[in-house]
């Protein structure tokens, strides 16, 4: 048994050798077919399967807060929030509280921002993870005063300190401060992405950790659950603290009231969910997608390959035959030839595992998934594209072999003048399998048509200001020379002088954020003399400088700008947008009223003085905005800020001039985060284009190998009734008949595979509703441009063997019979 | 006359030298005639029924068929008067496949763009005096060969030739399906049809008013 399985091996190796024009076609289209699943597959396995970092990763969780009425759905956590929590519930083993921080590094070569993450103590052990080298945070560390050390990324390490094994006891000078390294994180650590270079601790002052903090939402928490708890006991527990503080304060006089007031109206909660679901983002429909568009991929390649096979096997029967009348039986002759196909199946997995990796890498590099996912070979990606491999064996395996070993019985018999040797089951099923290819490819074409549409009608999208000629960047003022709010206005100004004097700028601005610059700030707000019951309303809030609308040439529709007597006095008050007045100013009296962003107890008042145009600043796409109002940036002054200028030379030509005039003022000033406001928005769509082009990939191989499918189908029709068309001539018919002949056949496939392909995309648009902008979910311009394209190709694919048959020499196709 | 052949030789470039598959061949046949061909394997017989049935014009000499110089005309001119004149029968019957008995014989007429009453009638004669109406929505893969032939004949006259070439027409069938074969080309040769067959079979060539034997390409003279 196991000698003859040998022979069969060997055998089944010289007979693909032998041929290797068929070997090799159907090994790259294979390939194909198993690459894009395998590259797709990687990348879902990265996000969703591989083990995260952390020890025991299916026990962490993100808690986040919820206000389940008003929204937002996924808010940060506050201090006292979180000091609530580590301390009062029993279901979480341990949790920790983290936020972003830049810091400047001063080296030889000049001042290095770093993206640093401040955490409690607490994070290490919550998630399970212990210094490579040296050691984490103490808890003394984490106290106002100690809290100058710093635990080391194994990025940071190796590629700014030479991965020195002497770090550990060394002081960096950090915005003009000595801290001291303590430790170094293993290689594959990060938290929450790889955006994070070093780690400090997250120290608490006393006013921080009061009741009068609650609300001040800007960090994040991580959880560890308990053995044997849940996300609901968490959940009920969180809720427990909730209810208990509301009442607490509550008693606390008329801010106190109000406090449980807008607890309770705006459903004030927790959000427990798994860490991993907030790590991967929200990809995950995006690449359930794509993977569906893979299969589809992959369901062409087989039926394509089945039809290579069915003619392979079709122009070896005499072979066959003559094993069978030698006494193979037909389980004999069906596993040689099934070993044949897996052998091809397995050189198409490993080709097509090759080509998935170095796909994989380029699209994690596009954005599509977060930047800690990382794609590579492992047992798994690899277990998947042989396992594809072997189903793939069997789809297009199948058919062709049963096919072939059906007909041995009838060979005998067949040979005689009759046309049409492959036999009539095997055309039709050559034909079904062309009719299935072209739909499924008529099918990804039309999707990707869609996304293409879509993305076309983003683009044209307005995004409320000008943003051809702009450069952005951001800066941090170190907190030990620019540490109160004069400070701080002093030093920006300072900045924007020495920017001013660059050749070419037309206008600079300040402000906390910008379009498109990932960063997202709310507040909630009241409107000053209303007795609005309920949750105060939320919208997106910003500090700008007087320059800002002009740079970014918002348009000021009512009222005036900020001034420079506004800058100088720090006036308190503040611009709203066109949405924020539809909403809460109808009736366009908007100018001289006032917001209120204070407490019952102590109102703290702005005047409305303008009114200006939408601006979008997250999501071009975004249809039903959010408002935006506008602070003055010198009456709230930060040591952060986004710096936006506007020229007359092209930005990008502008970023050394930039560098050097910010170092005129401060050397230890690093610049970062400079780029075109064009490439913000670019880059704010990759969410969109990385899915759009690899669909459009695929349906292009998907278009191709229908193609080749059609044109294999009939340029194999052609060659087996050659004797046919010989015969045909003979009784009279011309080329052109021939021709008209071997078309209409082509064109019954072509008007079956277009019509079955064109109920696929109507039905692939309703899956892709939710994804799309600006185009429904069938859209008959893309169709028609499909069925034309494809019915084109589809078309050329007929020609060529129709032309082929038509030039038929009847004498020698009758003397071949 | 409907066959007029003049010194036609037809010949094959090969390594050190050509060929001859017809040499210097001189024939005529006149209307209504029916003439066998014989000879050996390469005698060149089905290269002369080539050149008669105008599958073939890739030789040099003189050939008018009823009267028209074959040489003169262009492919187009050619293949019309192919399908105005000749009928083909052939020894594997040659019938499609993929289409029935009825559609087989249909064929000949819509290359001719023979308006669809008219051939469904044609159609219906023939499948009538061939007494084949009961096979008629059968495929060819269904019949014995003497009725795969029988389609075949019915098929190569459903269009009125004025001259029929056949293949050995009997040479893939029995003695008792050779026999109607050879009975209904005697029926069509009485009915004025030109008959030219090329067989191995002495006994149905002298069926015919005269044989034409081919060595090497030559007639041989009697």
């Amino acid at each position: 048994m196991f000698d003859t399985l040998i022979n069969d091996v060997r055998y089944a190796l010289r007979t693909l050798l032998a041929r290797p024009g068929f070997s090799v076609a159907v090994v790259l289209t294979l390939a194909l077919g198993i690459g894009a699943n395998a590259l797709v597959f990687s990348l879902i396995d990265g996000l969703f399967l591989k083990a995260l970092p952390y020890r025991d990763d299916a026990s962490l969780i993100d808690l986040s807060n919820r206000y389940a009425l008003s929204g937002p759905q996924r808010a940060g956590v506050s201090i006292p929030d979180y000091i609530d929590r580590r301390d009062g519930v029993p279901a979480l083993s341990g949790i920790a509280l983290y936020t972003g921080a830049s810091l400047n590094l001063s080296t030889e070569a000049g001042p290095q921002r770093l993206q640093a993450l401040r955490a409690t103590p607490s994070l290490f052990p919550t998630l399970g993870v212990d210094a490579a080298l040296g050691r984490t945070f103490s808890e003394d560390e984490a106290t106002i005063g100690n809290d100058k050390v710093i635990v080391l990324g194994n990025a940071l390490w190796r590629n700014g300190f030479n991965a020195d094994l002497d770090i550990v006891g060394r002081d960096l000078r950090i915005d003009g401060e000595k801290w001291r390294v303590v430790g170094v994180m293993p290689e594959d650590f990060m938290f929450p992405n790889r955006d994070f270079q070093l780690f400090v601790p997250f120290a608490f002052t006393e006013e921080q950790r009061g009741d009068r903090q609650r609300g001040h939402e800007f960090s994040g928490s991580v959880a560890r659950l308990a053995p044997g708890a849940d996300l609901a006991q968490v959940q009920a527990q969180c809720d427990a603290i909730i209810r208990r503080n509301a009442e607490r304060i509550g008693a606390m006089g008329a801010d106190g009231a109000g406090f449980r007031s807008f607890i309770e109206s705006s459903g004030f909660t927790v959000s427990a969910q798994p860490l991993r679901s907030i790590l991967a983002g929200e990809q995950a429909g995006t690449l359930l997608l794509l993977q569906g568009a893979v299969g589809l991929v992959l369901l062409i390649v087989c039926a394509n390959i089945a039809n290579l096979l069915l003619t392979r096997f079709s122009s070896r029967r005499k072979e066959i035959s003559v094993r069978a009348a030698l006494g193979a039986g037909r389980r004999r002759i069906a596993r040689q030839l099934f070993l044949e196909t897996a052998v091809l199946a397995l050189l198409g997995g490993a080709t097509g595992l090759v080509i998935a990796m170095g796909g994989a890498r380029l699209v994690a590099d596009s954005g599509l998934v977060p930047n800690w996912v990382e794609v590579g070979l492992n047992w798994r990606t690899i277990g998947f594209g042989f396992g594809l491999s072997m189903i793939a064996a069997l789809m297009f395996g199948v058919l062709p072999i049963f096919s072939a070993v059906g007909s041995t019985s009838r060979l005998a018999l067949r040979e005689g003048g009759r046309f049409g040797g492959g036999g009539r089951a095997a055309n039709r099923t050559r034909k079904v399998l062309v009719v299935v290819q072209l739909a499924l490819a008529v099918t990804l074409l039309a999707g990707s048509g869609l996304m293409l549409r879509s993305f076309a009608k983003v683009l044209g999208e307005a995004p409320g200001f000008d943003s051809g000629g702009l450069l952005t960047a951001a800066l941090t003022l170190p907190a030990s020379r620019y540490a109160e709010g004069p400070a701080q206005i002093r030093g920006f100004e300072h900045i924007l002088e020495s920017v001013r004097r660059l050749p070419g700028i037309e206008s600079v601005a300040l402000s906390t954020q910008l379009p498109f610059d990932g960063r997202d700030g709310g507040a909630s707000y009241r409107i000053a003399g209303r007795d609005d019951a309920g949750a105060p309303p939320h919208g997106h809030v910003l500090n700008v400088d007087p320059d800002y609308f002009n740079a970014l040439r918002i348009p000021l529709l009512r009222g005036r700008a900020f001034s420079r007597a506004d800058w100088d006095n720090a006036a308190k008050v503040v611009i709203i947008d066109e949405a924020f007045e539809r909403k809460q100013f109808p009736a366009g009296d908007a100018i001289g009223s006032q917001l209120d962003m204070g407490r019952p107890s102590a109102p703290d008042l702005y005047t409305i003085i303008g009114v200006v145009g939408n601006a979008k600043y997250a999501d071009l796409s975004a249809e039903n905005r959010e408002e935006t109002y506008y602070f003055n940036f010198a009456e709230t002054p930060t040591d952060s800020a986004m710096l936006t200028l506007r020229s007359t030379i092209p930005p990008a030509a502008l970023v050394e001039p930039l560098r050097n005039a910010i170092h005129a003022v401060d050397v230890d000033l690093p610049l970062f985060d400079v780029k075109t406001m064009q490439e913000r928005i670019d880059l704010s769509l990759s969410g969109r284009r990385v899915p759009m082009q690899l669909l459009g990939v695929f349906a292009l191989i998907a278009m191709v190998l229908a193609g080749i499918g059609i044109y294999g189908v009939l340029a194999f029709a052609v060659t087996q009734r050659t004797g046919e068309f010989g015969v045909r001539m003979a009784i009279g018919a011309d080329a052109s008949r021939i021709r008209q002949h071997v078309i209409s056949d082509g064109a019954i496939l072509i008007g079956s595979g277009l019509g079955l392909g064109l109920i696929g995309a109507i039905a692939l648009g309703l899956v892709l509703r939710s994804q799309l902008f600006g185009v429904g979910s069938i859209d008959p311009p893309s169709l028609a441009l499909v069925v034309l394209l494809l019915g084109a190709i589809a078309f050329i694919a007929c020609w060529l063997p129709a032309r082929r048959a038509a030039a038929t020499d009847p004498i020698d196709a009758l003397r071949n019979e | 006359m409907m066959i007029h052949l003049e010194k036609v030789e037809k010949s094959y470039p090969l390594e050190g030298g050509r060929t001859w598959v017809l040499r210097n061949v001189d024939l005529d046949i006149g209307e209504g005639e029916f003439v066998s061909v014989m000879g050996p394997s390469g005698a060149g017989k089905s290269s002369l029924l080539n050149v008669l049935g105008l599958m073939d014009h890739d030789w040099q000499g003189s050939y008018a068929l009823d009267g028209v110089e074959v040489g003169k005309l262009n492919g187009k001119q050619r293949q019309a008067l192919q399908r105005e004149k000749i009928g083909f029968i052939f020894q594997h019957y040659h019938l499609i496949d993929d289409l029935k008995v009825w559609e087989n014989l249909d064929l000949p007429l819509q290359y001719r763009d023979v308006p669809a009453k008219e051939r469904a009638a044609r159609v219906a004669d023939l499948l009538d005096r061939f007494q084949i109406v009961g096979k008629k929505d059968l495929f060819p893969s269904q019949l014995s060969g003497g009725q795969q032939q029988l389609v075949a004949v019915a098929r190569a006259v459903i269009t009125r030739p004025r001259l029929l070439l056949a293949d050995e027409p009997t040479g893939a069938l029995h003695s008792g399906q050779a026999r109607i074969i050879m009975d209904l080309l005697g029926e069509l040769h009485g009915e004025g049809m030109a008959i030219v067959q090329v067989t191995h079979n002495e006994l149905y060539a002298n069926e015919a008013q005269r044989i034409v034997r081919l060595r090497d390409g030559w007639i041989e003279k009697p």
